[in-house]
């Protein structure tokens, strides 16, 4: 899944502990997300995109298939 | 804007870690130390045979500090630990396995084989999980 986390982290000027701070998690874990490492649960997903007020899918998109290449 | 300071959640993690990991190790260290300092005779003497398990006590103990600290986490730590685990595992099988088939084949000692299994599982599973959180 690919997020546009670090980009809205950037306009904000938060660092990546800031964000973690606001969202109740580990550093790590903001860091994984936003190297494509891992993807969010769908309660910390709803989580980041409330905290961008922003909705879910504008966050949060899915990989292209490859099946889906012409 | 340091990337590297650590959230709340972490300083929080930590601090209850060594609250809860510090008593364990020291617990274990001055059992070992007992163990390794009373001349036990535990293959006739049941007290002695006793004695000389005493420091499972304290490995009880630090397994339950790591159930704590697996609880404590979130979800991608939660995830990091579960695999570093499951790496530190499947290497200390590989071990016992190999150090069967070597004592099969008498070659070295079951003590040694036990040793280097341990050491080998729990080495495996640190680095294991250094290498997932230390980014």
């Amino acid at each position: 899944m690919r997020n546009r986390l670090r980009e809205l982290r950037a306009v904000q000027r938060w660092s990546q502990a800031d964000l973690a701070d606001v969202l109740g998690v580990s550093r790590q874990t903001v860091n994984a997300i936003e190297t494509g490492r891992f993807d969010p649960s769908l309660p910390l997903a709803f989580k980041i995109a409330h905290v961008f007020d922003l909705s879910i899918e504008t966050v949060f998109s899915p990989e292209p298939d490859a099946d889906d290449k012409p | 804007m340091s990337e590297h300071r650590k959230s709340v959640l972490e300083r929080r993690q930590d601090r209850a870690f060594f609250r809860d990991a510090v008593p364990a190790v020291v617990a274990l260290i001055v059992l070992e130390a007992l163990v390794a300092v009373l001349d036990l005779d535990a293959g006739s003497n049941r007290w002695h045979l006793a004695i000389s398990l005493l420091p499972l006590l304290a490995g009880v103990w630090l397994a339950w500090v790591q159930l704590r600290t697996l609880r404590r986490c979130d979800e991608y730590q939660r995830t990091a630990h579960l695999e570093a685990m499951s790496i530190g595992f499947a290497v200390a099988m590989l071990a016992a396995m190999a150090g069967g088939l070597l004592s099969g084949a008498d070659v070295g000692s079951d003590a040694q084989y036990l040793q280097v299994t341990f050491i080998a599982g729990i080495l495996s599973w640190l680095g294991a999980l250094a290498v997932r959180l230390g980014r």
